[in-house]
């Protein structure tokens, strides 16, 4: 357990050790980025991944070097919507990993770090769709995923738990057989895969053709046969074994690492006159650490492959996920912004995350460089459909499936969303001073062409006042072309706007309401009547009876409690 | 250093890594961690001392055992020796003697006179040959454990002088000149007794000798034992004893109990009933058996303080002689 440690504290020093190493070059096989680039601190991981293997207590490393990855750049600030997406809980709850029966631990921080900055890189929002793409019409490719993934956290599982209560050359034969398992199914299991996924093959054919490689499958045979006894039994009657012959010993001479009886020995006396203890298990002790060498540049690999396949798995398993729910999602199409914007079927997995079935809705604009003012009923479902769009921006944009059946969007160079006003406790302004304030930091940081989701926009003052803002913010908005999608319930100043058409870039869309002008969650063109807050004041109980009864009874309750 | 750890199946670059990894050393985490060349080097150290001490340990105790086995050797080879110088017979002296000193110290079986000790000059030309002499109170003689207690205090004396040179006359002060000379320092007494071997050379000397002695060095396990063995061994009057188990004749007294009553002088002299037996030890016959009765009362008063018995033990080996004599 504990040499591993020195021979980290050696080669910090810089000892002889690494540099009688036979450095193994095989860089990453990167899934997340057409060009990969260094994701991790390097000697950093190296040295954790070293004191891992050596039993030294690094519970928790792999979800710590994810968290720490350093990202394709991005133009998303996840600051500006995260929160208002309720990021963490789509990815907690909506892109689990389930690999047959058993759902696996996913890091979930790191996974949402991901979607939350979408690659600047155009080439590497396309390399994770082939990537999906091939996993989600190859059944057997993504098996041999999910196989892979789980002989990797199974090696994240022994490298995070310590040896205390463990044979330590046991657990680290069981790393090294996990590290030749992975290496050998990245080899053979991948070779006809035609997208990203074939980094995979190519690395674990590197490393597999590697010296170092053959040192660790030379150790696991030695370990696992080191010589075939030939054995003759007698059984007897009563079915008991009555005696043993022995017919044949064959030592595997082939394998480098079987010595002579003598050299066993002396081996070990050799270790005791340095300073190690007299045992066999010294000597295994030694052999494994000298194979971990070879393949320790390689370890860091892991790490990141870990992230990148909970990456696509967890995007599948969104994927089945809303297809038990029946609905079904896409890759979307990226178009450019001058063309019309399609979300068929679109759905806030949100909804669906939290039990409650989502109604979809088909979604389409004339082009993406619009600003939508929605407006409908409270509770109508405008907000939703603003997270729903937001989401399938960042989903997409990502290299991910969206919450639609069908989908074209334009790429955006961000994303802003604003539908939740919270009151803080050292807030320093009102509520239309704290609209205000968010009104100015979207101008500050806004850049053109971004997606941007405002909720009730300047709804914290008198209609009159709020109304110019609105328009005065629509106007200067509008000159930066964003996809914007704004609700309000200002109808009258929304159909003004609408049947004055003085900015050409906006669009309007409306709630959709049933006979009884209930909403159905459907959105249609145009401004609507009504918000229908008597409706919703009845749903809630707020009527004119309502309240009245409520103010009898307290008074009736009130006097008696006198009485008595 | 090479390693054994590699063999010559493996690539240079795994080998090389093998014996990178004997170059490091282990250390548990959090413990205070050493100089690896520090427990190389008291590691070693401790191989070597402990080989130097089992080695010191094998050659104490291989020396050990050839000074025992050498001491032995000359031990047996210095009892065989002793013990060729003895006949066949002569182991059954002892035995012989202590026998006939139980017979003669039982019921008293009446006088005897040898017919031929009754020639003149026959006992002194009898006490030519080698003799033991052993004098004694009757109980010291009642089984052969008891005679060789009894034997340890016994020595030739004033009686066995008188016995073989007797006094020219019964007077006081001719017996006295004799008991003087049988207790002086000048060996008058020696070189008138030199072929009587007290009893107690036999008594002491004997066991050195015996097959019992010879079993108890070949079976001694330590040096110490067998030191002191060889010690004793040294000490032992081995001469005196083998002359006395070639003795042919045997002379003892034995001192009846005193009837109660009487004086008793300074020396412990009383009036007592003596038998005095010479018994051939060759031919396992008596030659001689006497029964006598000595009374200090006769001495003078001043030398019956000091001289009793030795007068008295001179005064009976002349009844001894008047009795040859008279019968």
């Amino acid at each position: 357990m504990l040499s591993a440690l020195v021979m980290v504290a050696a080669r910090v020093v810089g000892s002889p050790l690494s540099k009688t190493s036979g450095e193994l070059r095989a860089e990453p096989p990167d899934l997340l980025h057409a060009a990969p680039f260094p994701r991790f601190d390097a000697e950093a991981l190296r040295l954790s991944l070293t004191l891992a293997f050596s039993g030294g207590g690094q519970g928790g490393l792999f979800g710590e070097a994810l968290d720490r990855a350093v990202l394709a750049p991005s133009s998303f600030d996840p600051g500006a919507f995260a929160s208002d997406l309720f990021l963490r809980n789509f990815v907690g709850l909506c892109c689990k990993v389930r690999v047959g029966q058993r759902d696996y631990p996913v890091a979930h921080q790191h996974l949402a770090r991901l979607i939350a900055s979408p690659p600047s890189d155009p080439r590497t929002i396309e390399f994770r769709r082939a990537i999906l793409a091939e996993l989600a019409t190859s059944r057997q490719l993504r098996e041999e995923l999910e196989q892979l993934y789980v002989v990797l956290y199974r090696l994240r599982k022994i490298l995070e738990s310590g040896s205390a209560e463990w044979d330590p050359n046991r657990r680290q034969m069981d790393i090294l057989a996990a590290v030749k398992e992975l290496v050998e199914r990245m080899a053979d299991k991948f070779c006809a895969a035609r997208s990203g996924l074939s980094r995979l093959a190519e690395f674990g054919a590197r490393v597999k053709a590697s010296e170092a490689f053959r040192s660790l499958a030379d150790l696991i045979a030695y370990d696992e046969k080191l010589a075939t006894l030939e054995l003759k039994v007698s059984v007897g009657a009563d079915g008991k074994i009555r005696a043993f012959k022995l017919l044949s010993v064959a030592e595997n001479q082939t394998n480098p690492f079987v010595g002579s009886p003598a050299q066993r020995w002396l081996a070990r006396a050799e270790l005791f006159l340095r300073g190690f203890s007299f045992s066999s298990g010294e000597v295994m002790a030694r052999l494994i650490l000298a194979v971990f060498d070879g393949l320790e540049p390689v370890f860091p690999s892991f790490v990141g492959l870990l992230g990148d396949l909970e990456f696509y798995l967890g995007a599948l398993g969104f994927k089945d996920f809303a297809a038990s729910a029946g609905l079904p999602v896409c890759l979307p199409e990226f178009v450019t912004a001058e063309t019309p914007r399609v979300l068929d079927g679109l759905f806030n997995p949100l909804l669906l995350a939290h039990g409650i079935p989502p109604v979809p809705c088909d979604l389409t604009t004339d082009r993406h460089d619009t600003t939508v003012l929605v407006t409908g009923p409270n509770s109508g479902g405008k907000t939703r459909l603003l997270q729903s769009v937001a989401l399938a921006q960042l989903l997409g944009q990502a290299g991910l499936f969206v919450p639609a059946r069908v989908a074209k969007l334009t790429l955006a160079s961000s994303l802003v969303v604003s539908l939740i006003q919270e009151t803080k406790a050292d807030q320093a302004e009102g509520r239309l001073g704290m609209e205000l304030v968010r009104i100015r930091a979207l101008f500050e940081h806004l850049p053109p062409g971004a997606m941007v989701m405002l909720d009730e926009l300047c709804s914290g003052t008198n209609p009159s006042e709020g109304e110019e803002i609105f328009e005065l913010v629509v106007q200067m908005l509008t000159r930066l072309r964003p996809q914007a999608f704004i609700t309000t319930h200002f109808l009258a100043f929304a159909s003004r706007l609408e049947s004055a058409g003085a900015i050409p870039e906006l669009r309007f869309l409306q709630v959709s309401l049933g006979e009884n002008h209930e909403p159905t969650y459907q959105f249609k063109p145009g401004v609507a009547k009504t918000s229908l807050a008597g409706h919703a004041a009845a749903r809630l109980g707020v009527t004119g009876e309502q309240l009245l009864a409520l103010v009898e009874r307290n008074t009736r309750a009130l006097a008696a409690k006198r009485e008595v | 250093m090479p390693t054994f750890l590699t063999t010559p199946k493996m690539s240079p670059e795994l080998a090389a890594r093998v014996q990178a990894s004997v170059n490091g050393r282990r250390a548990t985490p959090g413990s205070r961690r050493r100089a690896p060349h520090l427990i190389v080097l008291v590691r070693l150290a401790v191989l070597v001392l402990t080989g130097t001490l089992v080695a010191l340990v094998l050659y104490v105790r291989h020396h050990d055992r050839e000074e025992r086995e050498h001491a032995r050797a000359d031990l047996t080879a210095s009892v065989d020796r002793r013990r060729a110088a003895l006949e066949p017979q002569d182991h059954r002296t002892l035995g012989l003697i202590e026998d006939w000193l139980v017979r003669g110290a039982g019921q008293y079986e009446g006088d005897l006179v040898a017919e031929a000790l009754r020639a003149p000059g026959a006992l002194a030309a009898l006490f030519a040959d080698r003799a033991v002499y052993v004098r004694g109170e009757q109980a010291g003689f009642r089984n052969a454990a008891a005679v060789a207690d009894a034997a340890k205090s016994s020595s030739k004396d004033a009686f066995l002088l008188c016995l073989l040179e007797p006094p020219p006359e019964r007077a006081e002060k001719a017996l006295l000149a004799k008991a003087r000379l049988a207790y002086s320092t000048r060996g008058e007494l020696e070189a008138a007794t030199e072929h009587v071997h007290p009893l107690r050379d036999a008594v002491v000397g004997m066991p050195f000798l015996s097959p019992a002695f010879a079993e108890r060095v070949r079976k001694a396990s330590e040096l110490t034992e067998l030191r002191r063995l060889r010690n004793a061994f040294d000490k032992a009057p081995l001469d005196a004893a083998i002359h006395a188990a070639k003795a042919r004749l045997l002379v003892f007294v034995v001192d009846e109990p005193s009837p109660p009553g009487g004086t008793v002088e300074l020396d412990g002299e009383k009036a007592h009933v003596v038998r005095v037996s010479i018994v051939d030890l060759a031919h396992e016959s008596p030659l001689l058996r006497l029964r006598k009765r000595v009374d200090p009362s006769w001495i003078s008063a001043g030398r019956r303080v000091d001289s009793a018995n030795a007068l008295d033990s001179c005064a009976l080996a002349l009844d001894v002689h008047e009795s040859l004599a008279r019968l």
